[in-house]
């Protein structure tokens, strides 16, 4: 059976040493989860109904064990727990256009991707989620997360990072095209620009500039996003 | 997806994705082949139902060539798009065509999409229809397909292979139904420059119909078109307006045709070198 279908019962059969080694890496996402403020510990208010949750387990290509928490997104009420969900995602061609521009103009291409991209995201409904299954806070089992940003599998995940994301790049000066709006633009009054695709979380930098290129890129890193 | 740069080219493929999918359908070391389908292959659809187990393998291995087809390989776009007209209920042959289309992938895994920083080749497009040659519908009526792709760099950005959802009464009015969609993608592409700052005059179109370049360039009214419906007069409007301005070229010429059929080798390869296909020894 593949990792990436095993659940909590399927670790619990494996040899003590490898379900340690599991649950450390499931300490570690908490650990960033709590760095990243996701969430804190609340009462349930009464009429609420809390999210479930999951954990996903990942096998890296060099070994590395990864433990994901994940939002059961089909557990959560339309109205209730998320409205909008649509996010724009740039169309293939619009990347191969940009790129063959970037090779006829002689651009140079930065690229860099955005790590848990997810997490930035703010949420605009006040949403609850159950205590992660084996990680219940001792003496307040009963309490609940009150979410505070969008964790992976939420419905509105994408969007809450979509939206994020346009904020940040809006401040920058960018804004994005009517033929793809996953294409930012910032135009400068010498004529020159700085383009930027972006694919989720995986992004894009090009211009005729190369250094107002840079520049972008590390005023986009240093923007509070930690990103790599 | 891929991006590398090498001598003022830039290089993309999908390669670790399709070193993944060929190993996962069993397809690592494949027997080389020189085109996706068998020449002359033409499908047929399944008159009873598809096995439940068969159905789902078959809907798997068309997911994976799909993505591959949308990102790096306009060479399967008609491929793929043919075959993936009986995912909703195949044949084990059908099943053994997708291994065909592996074995292909498995001999040119070493291709890359090149653009050519060197080159100065602006827009264009290419454009071209098969008349009535579609076997797949359920009701086994004669549709057409259409097919186009556009070039920048001397590489393909954009393809795009599909049956024509309207019965055509002849070839002519299949290739201006083709005309008229393709405008719409330069029009697309005019939106797309002009808020980059860079603004075209017009795209060129290539076909190979010339009634059809004659009724896009002159708006007469003949017996063989009069019955098309108003939407598909895009393309004389977009003529008028400047937007557009259509070429000929000579069917054996018209790389689009490998969107809208089944090539035999020779010909398959001489289109292939025009979408920017290239060995790329990584």
């Amino acid at each position: 059976m593949n990792v990436r279908d095993w659940t909590t019962k399927d670790i619990g059969k494996l040899k003590a040493e490898d379900q340690r080694a599991w649950r450390k890496a499931q300490f570690e996402e908490l650990e960033a989860l709590k760095k990243r403020n996701v969430y804190e510990l609340a009462d349930l208010p009464p009429g609420c109904k809390a999210i479930k949750n999951h954990w996903v387990f990942d096998l890296k290509s060099d070994g590395h064990k990864k433990a994901h928490l994940v939002a059961k997104g089909f557990s959560q009420i339309e109205g209730l727990d998320f409205d909008e969900i649509f996010s724009p995602v740039i169309q293939f061609e619009s990347v191969r256009t940009i790129l063959a521009l970037a090779a006829l103009e002689k651009w140079k291409i930065e690229g860099l991707d955005v790590k848990s991209a997810f997490l930035y995201g703010m949420l605009d409904e006040e949403l609850y989620m159950e205590q992660p299954q084996g990680f219940k806070v001792p003496g307040n089992e009963h309490k609940v997360l009150c979410l505070k940003k969008a964790i992976y599998g939420l419905k509105q995940a994408a969007r809450a990072w979509w939206h994020e994301l346009d904020q940040s790049l809006k401040a920058l000066g960018f804004s994005c095209l009517y033929a793809d709006a996953g294409i930012f633009v910032a135009k400068h009054a010498d004529g020159t620009m700085v383009i930027i695709l972006v694919y989720v979380d995986d992004i894009i930098l090009t211009g005729p500039n190369t250094t107002l290129v840079a520049s972008k890129k590390k005023l986009f890193m240093d923007n509070g996003n930690a990103v790599t | 997806m891929r991006i590398e740069y090498q001598g003022g080219k830039t290089y993309l493929d999908q390669v670790p994705y399709l070193e993944k999918i060929l190993k996962c359908f069993g397809m690592a070391d494949a027997k080389a082949a020189q085109t996706p389908l068998p020449t002359g292959y033409k499908p047929e659809p399944f008159d009873g139902t598809a096995m439940v187990a068969l159905r789902s393998q078959y809907q798997s291995v068309i997911g994976s060539l799909l993505y591959l087809m949308l990102g790096t390989h306009p060479d399967l776009a008609f491929t793929v798009t043919q075959m993936a007209k009986f995912a909703h209920n195949p044949l084990e042959e059908h099943l053994l065509k997708t291994r065909h289309i592996l074995r292909y992938l498995a001999s040119t895994r070493k291709y890359a999409l090149v653009y050519d920083g060197r080159s100065d080749a602006g827009l264009y497009t290419y454009c071209d229809s098969s008349y009535g040659d579609d076997r797949s519908d359920a009701d086994r009526r004669h549709q057409s397909t259409q097919g186009y792709y556009f070039s920048l760099v001397n590489a393909s950005v954009k393809w795009h292979s599909k049956t024509q959802t309207l019965i055509s009464t002849s070839s002519t009015m299949a290739e201006y139904i083709a005309l008229s969609d393709c405008a719409c993608d330069c029009a697309w592409y005019k939106i797309l420059f002009s808020e980059l700052g860079k603004p075209m005059p017009y795209v060129p179109i290539y076909g190979d119909s010339h009634g059809a370049i004659f009724n896009a360039q002159n708006p007469v009214t003949q017996k063989g078109i009069k019955h098309i419906e108003i939407c598909y007069h895009y393309i004389q409007e977009q003529i008028e307006k400047g937007e557009v301005k259509v070429f000929a070229v000579p069917t054996t010429e018209n790389v689009a045709d490998m969107f809208t059929k089944n090539l035999g080798p020779t010909l398959f390869l001489k289109h292939r070198k025009q979408l920017g296909i290239e060995f790329y020894p990584l």
